[in-house]
Formats: C-alpha cells, structure tokens, sequence
C-alpha cells in the first residue's frame, strides 16, 4: 500500500515537472499554431503570398485536362491490411494461422498465398519500417497462440475472449493484450503514416523532377514529386471529397474521430490541397510549410487518440475489463506510433517516447489506474 | 367543414405563439443555479456522510484488530453494511473526481472473484490497484471477507486478517483522496452548464443515466436471467453472503430519484433539479411520470421480504414485473429527459470496432 501512494506521488510531481515546459508554435496565424504552446520554439510555418488555384477536392489536371494523380498502390496496402483485420477478427472463434497472416503481410505469391481476394505486386511488410517488421510478425504468433484459446475466458494469465457490456467479443492474450489492435494500429503507424511522413516527404522523395510528365504514353501525366506527394496522400487512406465522406477505418476514420479536438479534417485536408497545388504550380516553399503542417497534425491525432483510449480505459477501469482490455491495447498502439512522426516535427525524442512505452505493463492485468494516469500525464505535457 | 379548418388555424397561430414564448423561457432556465443545488444541498453532504461511514468501518476494523470479539465483528459487519449503503448514494456521479481516480471500478466491482481473493492471500503480495486485482476489493471482496461461513474464525488468520485490513485501508485513503478533490472540484461543476460532451451538466446526466441502467442490468437483470433466456445467474447477485442486494438497489434507486428531484441529501427541502428544468421546458406530464414510476418502483422493491437469493426462487415472476418496471422508465429518463436537456449519451461508445 505504501508503495503505491509514492508511485501515486511520483506521477503528479513528475507531470508537474513535464506540464512546465510546453513548446511550440504560439503564433495563431501560423500553420501550426499550437494552442497548448506557452513558449514559442521558433516552428511556425507560414504560406507564402504566392497565388495559385488550390482545388477542393483531390484532384488535380494538367494542361490537357488529364488526371494527374495516382496512388493506386497505397489503396492496394491499406484493402491488404483490411483483409488481414477481417481475417484476424475470427480468431474470437477460431484458430487462427500465422503462417498465413505472415503471408498477407508479405503479400506471398502476389495474393497472401491465396488469403486475398485480389492479386497485386504491392506489399506492406518491404513498406514497414524495417527495424519493426519482426515485431509485427511477432505479433502474429502472439494472435495466433491466443486463438488457440478462443473457446476460454480471458483472464490475468490466461488468453481467450471476454465481451464487453456493449455486447463486442475481444480475444486476449494470456497477458490482456489484444493484438489484433496492436497489429491494425500499428501498421497504420509502421507502414502508413510511416510511408507517407518520413518516406514521401523526405528530401530523397521530394528533391526530385517537378517538370516532366513520367509517362504520358502509358497514363502517367505527373511528375514524379506530384506522384510522390499523391502517395503520402494515400497512405492518410481518404476519398477525394474528404471530410464529405469520412472512410470507416484507418487514418481518415481517426483524424474523423478527433476533429472536434483538433479540427483535423480541415487542417490535413487543406493541407494536402495546399501542398499538393503549390507542386503543380512549383511554390516549394508552400509544400514545405504543407508538408510540416501534414506531420505535426498527423502526430496530433495519434497522440489525442492515444489519451481518448487511455480516458475510455480508466472509464472502464473495474467494471468492463473487456472493454479496459480493447482500450488499452488501442492506447498502446496509438502511443507506439508516435514513434513514426519525423524527427523534424516529433514532439518526443526517442527516450521520451520509449520511457513512456515503458509505462504501458507486460501484463495489462496489472495496470492501475495511476499507471494510466502517468501516461496520460506525459502525453498531455506534450501535445 | 369551414368552421374545422378556421379552429385548426386558430390552434395553429395558438401553439406557435406558445412555442417562441417556450424558447424564451427555456433559455431562462439557470443551470448554474440547478447545479449549485445539486453540489451543495445533494453531492456534497452525500459525499461527507459516506466517507464519515468508510471512517467508521476503518475504526471498526482496528477495534476488531485489538479485540476480536464476536460483538465488534457484529459491529464491523454493521459498518460494513451502512458504508456499502451509503455508497449507492454516491456511485452515480462517476465523472471528475471519482473518474481521475478509477474510483467506481476500485470500489464497486461485483461479483467478487473468490478465486482471485484466495489466492492473493495465500500468497501475501498482491498490488490492488491493478486491473487483475479489481474483482477481489471494495465493497463486494468485503461481502465475501465478512460474511463467507468461515469468515470469523479465518478473521483470526494473519494473512486473511491483513487482506481484509489492506481492502478496508485503501477503501479508506481513496474516498478522502476523492472526496477532497470534489471540494475543489465543486467550482468547476457548478459553472460548467454547457450541453457540450465534456461539459459537467453532460456528464451528469450522462451518469445519472448510466447508474440507473446500471442498477437495473446488474443489480437485478443479470441474477434474474433477463439476459440469459431466463435462465437464472444466481453467481452475478450483489453481496450474495449478507445477502442485502435488495436493500443496495433500493438506495441506489431512491438516491438517483433525489437527485432528480434536487432533493437534500439529509433533510427533505426540495431545491432546483431535473424535475423542475422539465417543468421549465414544459414538460409537466413527463416529470410527473418519471415522479410516478420511481415511486412505484420503490413500493414494489418493499414488497419483497426475502434476499434476493430467495426471492428468485421462491417469486420470480415478481421480480420480473419489477424489472420491467424500471426497464419502463429507461425511455422516460434517456430518451425523452435526456433529449429534451440537448444532451448527447456518449457512455454507449460506437467506435465501431
């Protein structure tokens, strides 16, 4: 009992201590004017006073009128992961493969080893972030072990299912976790916003030809930065018309979720309009300032995320342990990726964010409510 | 045929001009001053004499500790039975401060898992604030601690007897950890009028709601089999082995009926609450079935004579009629009360997935 009243001590003093020194942009007219920002860091990003049409939908022409964008390869990895979560959703009742998952990932034979159900050459595994493709496919042994158990009632030690009083069935692991959570989430960390903020947008991808068409012959009217640029749009997983239609998973869904916090459907749309336009009409310093705007309110939405679960988690606490388990695992890999915002924009450095990391338990089992509480103290300090 | 039509104009032109004369009013209704009732004539004293009784069960505890007699372990089952009373008089304003703490799901979490309780005191480390560990505290482990047959002879074990002190001793710490953060919470509750989610008006009604359908899911539908084909779950009963379910449902209804009303919490005054906003809103004829039906319920719960327990075998359908009496009342309270408020249930979380 003493012990944990000090534990208790320790996380206010320590959020105190973090709650002090909040940095960011303080300018309201700024790109990236941060609200919770008391010290100006010197980040703010501005448009210029260039002129340009900016579209309101996803769409972009060339002179003749043909469509330049494409990103038919990002709709490709965000269907494969779709059909991996369906796949993963059964393990409530049965057991589950992972050699198969294993291949869904890697997109074996060009259709998952016959577990999707279409062909492409595209794959999410060579699109992850190498140094976590391992723990991806670790997971997948974890789900797979963990369905073996579907028919058994989870409990600390042991892995089965538990249904929440809303009536949803969750399986867990012997440990509470819930991996299907951890395997969507995270690669739409590892993979998605992975791609599309430290891949897309980095010099490599970005100091490229903005003057000549790739291939008019075979369809491919854009230049090879506008072609980059539309695929960090399609790894955010949206329709065009976005936020008219708000897509039912993944980033757009999420973004959706915290807009009434953030305003993040219009803050990375018109972003990714603005950005977008200013590389047809070659206004770099726009897709700059478009690009910085895109990654910090990209890292905003996983970080509020995070909380929201973490706010549902302690709601949850004692009295819905499915729910508090499926939460918590959500928070777990919403926290994770983090991790992926660039190194440019990040608000955690790697230590910061692996000491936070630390805090979710081995065993979901035995986190407390002061446990959650010091995580949610650490991100509140920061976003 | 014309003379129809000249009356149906007529009550036309009537009810529109009744309706800005309603908008007017109803923009006139002072939340603030509602809430303010709320916290200090309702919340507030509610919350004073529940941790007074969480004191006198600790002391209880420490008088059993020096002297184990068979009347101060009567007196520690006493303790125990008006703190776990008095704690449905509380249970429902589960936002704020009871929320940062996890303080609902620490204390109120029933069933107890008796495997779980064993087994953490056979092996004497335990950490009770983990998740693992909240079906084995608060109000149900103590049912199982103080009324299982052994329960006065194993009082005499050192391992049992620190088990029960440790439950009994958090218990303690945190009702004065939470209800000291209500008194610099209470500012925050009563300005914090708006409909908005976050708002406390939202989370209040949002609570309030929720503990009703709560004390009607949990306290009596599951153990009745409502959500089993009938078949009945006798293991999902509230404080099987004192055997005062039927007693806890009571004051959880009768609590969450006062503060509807804005009823003191002691005394019998009357002060601003749902009812009177509902009468604001003109909605006279709901308030007054709400008013009804609660009290039917009550009447209806006092009929019973027997625990819960006993009454499901011996009077099942009875106990069905009285579920579906406070089912009845769900719509008034969620639906239509809610609604008319503007304010959105958000405890049903469709994330979808």
């Amino acid at each position: 009992m003493k012990k944990q009243h000090i534990l208790v001590a320790v996380g206010i003093l320590s959020m105190a201590l973090i709650g002090c020194k909040k940095e960011g942009c303080t300018d309201p007219g700024a790109l990236n004017f941060d609200s919770e920002a008391k010290k100006d860091n010197g980040s703010c990003a501005y448009y210029s006073e260039e002129e340009y049409d900016v579209p309101t939908t996803y769409s972009f022409t060339d002179a003749n009128g043909n469509s330049t964008v494409n990103y038919s390869g990002q709709e490709d990895r965000l269907q494969q992961l779709k059909e991996m979560v369906v796949m993963m959703k059964t393990g409530t009742t049965t057991a589950l493969d992972a050699q198969a998952l294993k291949d869904m990932f890697a997109n074996t034979g060009d259709n998952g080893a016959g577990n999707f159900s279409f062909s492409s050459t595209k794959q999410l595994k060579d699109k992850c972030f190498n140094l976590d493709q391992q723990m991806f496919e670790n997971w997948m042994d974890s789900i797979a072990k963990a369905s073996l158990s579907f028919s058994m009632t989870a409990a600390n030690g042991q892995a089965g299912t538990l249904t929440s009083a809303d009536g949803k069935t969750y399986l867990f692991d012997d440990k509470g976790y819930e991996h299907v959570q951890l395997i969507e989430k995270g690669l739409m960390g590892g993979v998605f916003m992975y791609q599309a903020l430290n891949v897309y947008f980095s010099d490599a991808k970005m100091d490229v030809d903005n003057t000549t068409p790739v291939d008019p012959a075979a369809g491919k009217y854009y230049t090879t930065m506008e072609h980059h640029f539309d695929e960090a749009f399609g790894y955010f997983g949206v329709e065009p018309s976005f936020p008219m239609l708000i897509p039912d998973s993944f980033w757009g869904k999420y973004c959706n979720s915290q807009n009434g916090t953030l305003n993040s459907n219009a803050d990375m749309m018109n972003n990714f309009l603005r950005g977008r336009a200013a590389i047809s009409a070659d206004v770099l310093e726009d897709r700059d300032a478009a690009i910085i705007a895109i990654s910090k309110e990209w890292e905003d939405i996983s970080a509020n995320q995070a909380i929201k679960y973490l706010n549902d988690a302690i709601s949850a606490f004692g009295t819905d342990n499915a729910k508090f388990l499926h939460v918590l695992s959500e928070a777990y890999a919403f926290t994770w990726n983090l991790r992926y915002a660039p190194i440019e924009t990040r608000r955690l450095s790697a230590a910061e964010h692996a000491a936070i990391m630390l805090f979710f338990k081995d065993n979901l089992w035995d986190m407390s409510v002061s446990d959650i509480n010091s995580i949610k103290g650490a991100l509140d300090s920061k976003y | 045929m014309r003379y129809l039509t000249i009356v149906a104009f007529v009550t036309l032109a009537f009810v529109s001009c009744k309706k800005e004369e309603d908008d007017s009013s109803s923009a006139a209704f002072d939340k603030g001053a509602m809430l303010t009732n709320l916290a200090d004539n309702t919340i507030l004293p509610a919350l004073a004499d529940y941790q007074e009784k969480v004191a006198e069960l600790k002391s209880a505890f420490d008088t059993f500790e020096t002297d184990a007699s068979s009347a101060n372990f009567d007196l520690l089952r006493e303790k125990w039975q008006a703190a776990y009373l008095a704690y449905q008089t509380v249970k429902m304003y589960d936002f704020g401060p009871f929320r940062n703490y996890g303080y609902k799901g620490a204390t109120g979490t029933f069933p107890t898992d008796t495997a779980v309780v064993e087994s953490n005191i056979s092996s004497g480390t335990y950490n009770l604030a983990s998740a693992g560990n909240t079906v084995a505290i608060g109000f149900s482990a103590l049912d199982y601690l103080l009324y299982n047959p052994d329960a006065f002879t194993r009082l005499n074990e050192v391992g049992y007897k620190t088990y029960t002190k440790d439950v009994i001793y958090k218990l303690s710490d945190e009702t004065t950890a939470v209800v000291s953060a209500w008194s610099s919470y209470r500012s925050t509750f009563v300005s914090s009028t708006g409909t908005e989610t976050t708002s406390s008006f939202s989370e209040l009604v949002n609570e309030f709601n929720r503990d009703y359908e709560l004390a009607k899911t949990a306290k009596l539908g599951i153990p009745i089999g409502i959500q089993s084909f009938g078949i009945q779950l006798p293991e999902y009963i509230e404080a099987p082995y004192s055997g005062i379910s039927l007693d806890l449902l009571r004051t959880n209804i009768a609590s969450i009926h006062r503060l509807y009303n804005g009823k003191s919490h002691a005394g019998s005054s009357n002060g601003s609450g749902f009812d009177d906003y509902l009468v604001h809103l003109e909605k006279s004829a709901l308030n007054t079935t709400i008013n009804n039906t609660f009290d039917q319920i009550i009447t209806k719960i006092d009929t019973f004579q027997g625990t819960l327990e006993e009454e499901m075998q011996s009077n099942p359908s009875e106990l069905e009629a009285l579920y579906n009496l406070i089912q009845s009342q769900v719509v008034n309270l969620k639906t239509d009360m809610t609604s008319s408020f503007g304010v959105l249930i958000t405890y049903q979380d469709n994330d979808g997935d």
